[in-house]
């Protein structure tokens, strides 16, 4: 398979015919001296090592890398960096030029779906069967995701945290307007409803009861709220595009009756990076919102200088978009992070699957999250690593660089999820509780979206479906009340149009098939 | 002896100016030794991956290579063409750009005549630096700024019409007023650069002109429009002829950042769209068969901007 | 020859006006940028920094200044930004000047294969793959050769070569001057203003182009500045990649660091145009010939 690449490239070469071409050059110092096999590995660069720390692909934690799993098993271990704002494109070329590390990876899993149908992956099946760490430590769902067609050509990565957002509210707003927590949705109307009246954090005009930004999660789980599952098939309920489904009307009726009434963020639609929404939250102008689940808790963010702007607040965590049957439904992310491949045109995917079963190790996923022990952490009492925010601990290893390295897990890896959340509510200080309430919020009733392999109308019509409904989300909530009915039918017809009867009808196909 | 002397220069003056005769090998050697070098350049560094242009017409696929990927013709260009969403993009990459030039392309060479007419040197040149400072700002930076300034409900343009008691402005959510707004942005962070060229073609001007016009008692503003604008008029019309020739080209960042939902309509353009399609394989023929499309357009454009210009009796760029 | 009109008049008042809201309009960014640089991370996020410091310190200039690789790449990047600028107008010289002479043979048929070039281009890919096949991957070259000759600059370069008077060459070439003779004699002495100008263009490119080091070089050593800026702001921009990395959303520059940055990474190219002022120096071709 190598070969075959290597003479695209030659060939390429050749064909142009140029003098100044030299002959295709040996594909990355491989065989050395036929001794040593050189495993790379991809891993994303951030542009953000710290002074003294080396470079992204030279530091101290990849040389520890090399002792102890490069020497013994006789392998030279080179990492290759790759922006991560253009890991696509990069990859791309990388690929095209025949360069492609032996270890790949992404967080598309089209792409890689893509790759794989081309001919690109290697099949890993054999490997990984012997592979007893990474089977401990991900788990047979896991893995299974990673499958296609019965052969394993994805490794995916285990994402340690599922939860996705998690809803935050003034608790001293609460007070003073002498309401509960809301726990459904008129309860939770009749709340903002008097954050606006009554003014509770003195704010005046800047008064934002619910703030919200032009990026959808922050407001899908209210809309989804609204869905109507028993008129849907099992189907339906799982690929079915949302402005298809009976009820999503419904849920943008309801914001569109928040939005006109001043409730929510009256410029949300500009707000692209919600950097709107975050000032004005930390400004102390907001009653109440939905977030991702860790974020505002974390040292750091916008929590904080809230507390430095009005010390007197205080966050409750609630979960108030009940459906009918009493539940929350809330999306959340499938246990998968990165999806880790081994290029077909490698010559070295034992190696690699070596590399990532000796990863799978709690010890060693340890050293490579958090580095070492009173260099660079400090064990606190409950055994959990505190992370030494010190110059010099620094130099041996930071916070992204472990993120990067431990491929096989996406967030903190310590031994199981619980142990995980306490961490993370350690870490926060004294939000401890507020943050484990938020963890569990975010799970509670939380649903997996579905992911297909890519058919031939979703690659057609995607990019139209989905700025359609970004598009009729947005429109609909800004409208005026008396053109609500007719703006939504109108939009949402063009999008059932420019594809979205396509792309359905195609999904619930594929699902029901692969369901049998 | 006189005689036999002019006649020689005359000779030799017609060689100088001659256009016709074939390759005078002998006589212009030089002239060739000069095109050597940026010729063998353009060769190995523009011509020989030229072949890139071929996923155009292919169905890429990056483990085949280029040469191996099948081939499908014209088929990328009509997946294109029966997009919705291209044919918009690609009527706005025309409007938005065409409106530039309308409005943005004067502004430039108005402020150039008026630096050029500042008589204190030091602010002079304290401003020409400064005019040009927004240039290097990046459209995400000049982007939040015009966030800051217009948005509908917090923007302080709008609250400085709302305490006048108006009506707030829909300067960026209506896709009208976005249109205004991303023409004056884009005026306002390139026009200060823009100046330079002109400031430099101003200061070849021949000043025995303006003493000829002086002594004609023509005033200043009389010597601006009748001597300066018109000496600069070769730069002016080339600036003029590249610009429209890349009427087809559009960057992303400038509408992608100052656009959003709301304005899709008219903020969606080559480029932004092109993104949108994503980078997933087999969008790599599409994106690639949209760049081929805008490279054709904008040739002929820059060809026909010059076939105009040379009519009209002014020098074009060939 | 008449006195010229000394003193400040309605018309000076004008154009003072003009250019003076002109400059305080387009200043904005820039003060909105220094006093973010300025100002305590706390008081950019909640938004109150408009065009004063809030919270003023320098903690942020501290920690650029400190920071040893973004000194380093700001000495990197100035060595590669004069280094292109010589080549690129070297080679932008020599071939402006033959395609101006409508005595040379095959002129219009290479002009129009540079103007192709423009327009035309194979892409990434293909790119990649010759560097790779030239080894110049990873290396300070392939950030200075491929991206040589800007065809614009050359095309404005030619317009303005063929303005000039046509007979100060031939005087010279009557008298027996060569055609590099008259090039670096006379030609280039009289182009000053125009050469400083393009000049500016091809460094003002190369400092701010960062698309190509992205694809084309991965050692951090050879990151320009630009491209370091752009790594460390555009992290954020993008909610999206925070969510795929789950809830524990990668470490990010304070915001008062991303202003000092950005400050730091653009003085230095701004500083370039004042400094090359001393070029645009008026009438040179004044007196050059006399008929």
């Amino acid at each position: 398979m190598k070969k075959r690449v290597k003479c695209a490239a030659v060939m390429t070469a050749l064909a142009i015919g140029s003098a100044c071409l030299t002959a295709c050059g040996p594909k990355s110092d491989n065989t050395e001296a036929g001794e040593k096999t050189t495993l790379r590995v991809e891993i994303f660069d951030r542009g953000d090592v710290p002074a003294g720390a080396g470079t992204i692909t030279d530091n101290a934690l990849i040389r520890w890398i090399q002792e102890e799993f490069g020497d013994p098993n006789n392998i030279q271990m080179e990492f290759v960096s790759v922006p991560r704002d253009q890991e696509i494109q990069q990859l791309n070329v990388l690929m095209s030029a025949g360069e492609a590390p032996d270890i790949v990876f992404s967080y598309s899993y089209n792409t890689l779906y893509d790759f794989y149908k081309r001919g690109g992956l290697a099949d890993l099946t054999e490997y990984v069967q012997n592979s007893s760490n990474l089977k401990n430590i991900l788990g047979d769902d896991i893995l299974k995701r990673g499958q296609v067609d019965g052969k394993q050509v994805m490794i995916p990565g285990r994402r340690i945290l599922t939860g996705r957002m998690a809803q935050l509210i003034r608790q001293d707003w609460l007070d003073k307007v002498g309401m509960k927590a809301p726990e459904t949705k008129d309860e939770f109307y009749e709340v903002l409803k008097a954050f606006k009246e009554k003014d509770p954090g003195n704010v005046g005009e800047k008064n934002i009861p619910w703030a919200i930004s032009a990026s959808t999660p922050y407001f899908t789980d209210l809309l989804y709220s609204f869905a109507e599952w028993d008129e849907m098939s099992e189907a339906e309920r799982a690929v079915t595009p949302w402005p298809m489904k009976p009820g999503f009307k419904e849920g943008l009726r309801f914001m569109n009756k928040l939005y006109n009434e001043g409730l929510i963020s009256p410029d949300f639609a500009l707000d692209k990076d919600s950097k709107q929404m975050q000032a004005d939250f930390a400004n102390g102008y907001v009653g109440f919102i939905n977030d991702d689940f860790g974020r505002p808790l974390q040292s750091g963010s916008y929590y904080e200088t809230l507390k430095k702007t009005v010390p007197d607040a205080k966050l409750t965590a609630v979960d108030t978009f009940n459906d009918k049957d009493g539940k929350h439904p809330k999306e959340i992310y499938t246990p998968v992070g990165l999806y880790i491949v081994v290029p077909a045109s490698s010559d070295n995917a034992e190696a690699a699957v070596k590399y990532l079963d000796w990863m799978a190790q709690e010890d060693v996923l340890l050293t490579m999250q958090f580095g070492w022990e009173n260099k660079t952490y400090k064990l606190d009492e409950n055994g959990f690593p505190v992370v030494l925010e010190t110059d010099e601990a620094k130099k041996l290893h930071w916070y992204n660089l472990g993120f990067d390295i431990a491929v096989i897990v996406n967030g903190k890896y310590l031994g199981s999820q619980e142990r995980s959340v306490e961490f993370n509510a350690v870490a926060t200080g004294e939000n401890k509780d507020l943050y484990i309430d938020c963890y569990k919020n975010s799970i509670r009733d939380g649903w997996e979206p579905v992911t297909l392999p890519p058919n031939d109308a979703l690659i057609k019509y995607e990019t139209n479906i989905s700025t359609k409904f970004t598009e009729l989300v947005t429109k609909s909530i800004m409208a005026p009340s008396a053109e609500f009915d007719s703006l939504y039918d109108k939009l949402q017809k063009e999008f059932v149009e420019v594809g979205g009867k396509e792309v359905n009808e195609a999904a619930v196909k594929q699902y029901d098939e692969i369901m049998k | 002896m006189d005689e036999t002397l002019k006649c020689e220069r005359l000779k030799s003056r017609r060689a100088w100016r001659s256009t016709s005769g074939g390759w005078n090998i002998k006589r212009d050697w030089q002239l060739y030794v000069m095109l050597l070098i940026p010729v063998v350049y353009i060769v190995i560094f523009k011509y020989i991956p030229m072949y890139g242009v071929l996923i155009a017409f292919k169905d890429f696929n990056i483990f085949q290579g280029i040469f191996k990927s099948e081939w499908v013709g014209t088929e990328m260009f009509q997946q294109l063409w029966t997009m919705q969403d291209f044919r918009r993009a690609f009527r706005n990459t025309l409007m938005l750009n065409v409106l530039d030039l309308a409005v943005g392309f004067p502004v430039p060479v108005f402020l150039a005549l008026c630096l050029n007419e500042l008589k204190n040197l030091k602010f002079k040149k304290i401003s020409q630096t400064l005019l040009y400072l927004p240039y290097f700002m990046s459209w995400v930076i000049i982007g939040g700024i015009v966030y800051q300034l217009f948005s509908t409900n917090t923007g302080m343009v709008n609250q400085i019409i709302k305490a006048a008691g108006g009506e707030v402005v829909p300067f960026l959510t209506n896709k009208w007023y976005w249109v205004i707004t991303y023409l004056f942005s884009g005026i306002w962070r390139s026009a200060g650069w823009n100046t330079i060229i002109y400031m430099a073609a101003i200061t070849g001007v021949d000043a025995s002109l303006y003493e000829a016009a002086e002594v004609d008692g023509a005033g200043r503003i009389r010597k601006m429009i009748s001597i300066t604008l018109p000496s600069i008029k070769p730069t002016i019309v080339i600036m003029l002829i590249m610009q429209v020739g890349q009427m087809m080209t559009i960057g992303f960042e400038r509408p992608y950042v100052m656009g959003n939902n709301l304005v899709m309509d008219f903020s969606d353009v080559l480029s932004t769209f092109v993104y949108r399609l994503g980078l997933q394989n087999g969008k790599f023929s599409l994106s690639t068969a949209a760049g081929f499309f805008q490279s054709v357009v904008g040739l002929i454009l820059i060809s026909s901007a010059n076939l105009i210009s040379e009519k009209m009796g002014q020098r074009g760029i060939w | 020859m008449k006195k010229m009109k000394t003193g400040f008049g309605k018309l000076d008042f004008l154009f003072t006006v003009i250019v003076g809201a002109a400059v305080l309009v387009t200043i904005i960014p820039f003060l909105n940028v220094i006093a973010m640089s300025l100002s305590s991370p706390e008081a950019i996020t909640r938004g109150s920094v408009w065009l004063w410091p809030a919270g003023l310190n320098a903690e942020a200039y501290k920690a650029v200044f400190t920071d040893l690789s973004m000194i380093w790449a700001l000495v990197y990047t100035i060595i590669l930004t004069i280094f292109y600028t010589v080549l690129a107008m070297i080679l932008t010289v020599l071939l402006a000047y033959p395609l101006t002479k409508n005595r040379l043979r095959g002129r219009k048929f290479f002009t129009f294969i540079f103007v192709f070039t423009m327009y035309f281009s194979g892409g990434v890919i293909p790119e990649y793959i010759l560097f790779k096949n030239l080894k110049i991957i990873n290396t300070m070259t392939v950030l200075v050769i491929p991206g040589l000759l800007s065809v614009y600059n050359m095309i404005i370069l030619k317009s303005f070569l063929m303005g000039l008077p046509a007979s100060i060459e031939e005087s010279a070439y009557l008298d027996g001057a060569s055609d590099f003779c008259i090039l670096f004699k006379i030609i280039l002495p009289l182009s000053k203003p125009i050469l400083a100008t393009l000049c500016l263009f091809y460094a003002v490119f190369r400092w701010n182009t960062f698309q190509d080091v992205l694809y084309f070089v991965t050692n951090s050593k050879l990151y320009t500045l630009q491209l370091k800026l752009n790594m460390l702001i555009n992290i954020t921009q993008s909610s999206e990649l925070t969510q795929f990395e789950g809830a524990n959303p990668t470490r990010i520059a304070a915001e008062n660091i991303k202003s000092a940055s950005i400050i730091f990474a653009t003085v230095p190219i701004v500083l370039v145009y004042p400094w090359l002022q001393k070029y645009f120096v008026t009438g040179m071709t004044l007196g050059a010939v006399k008929e």
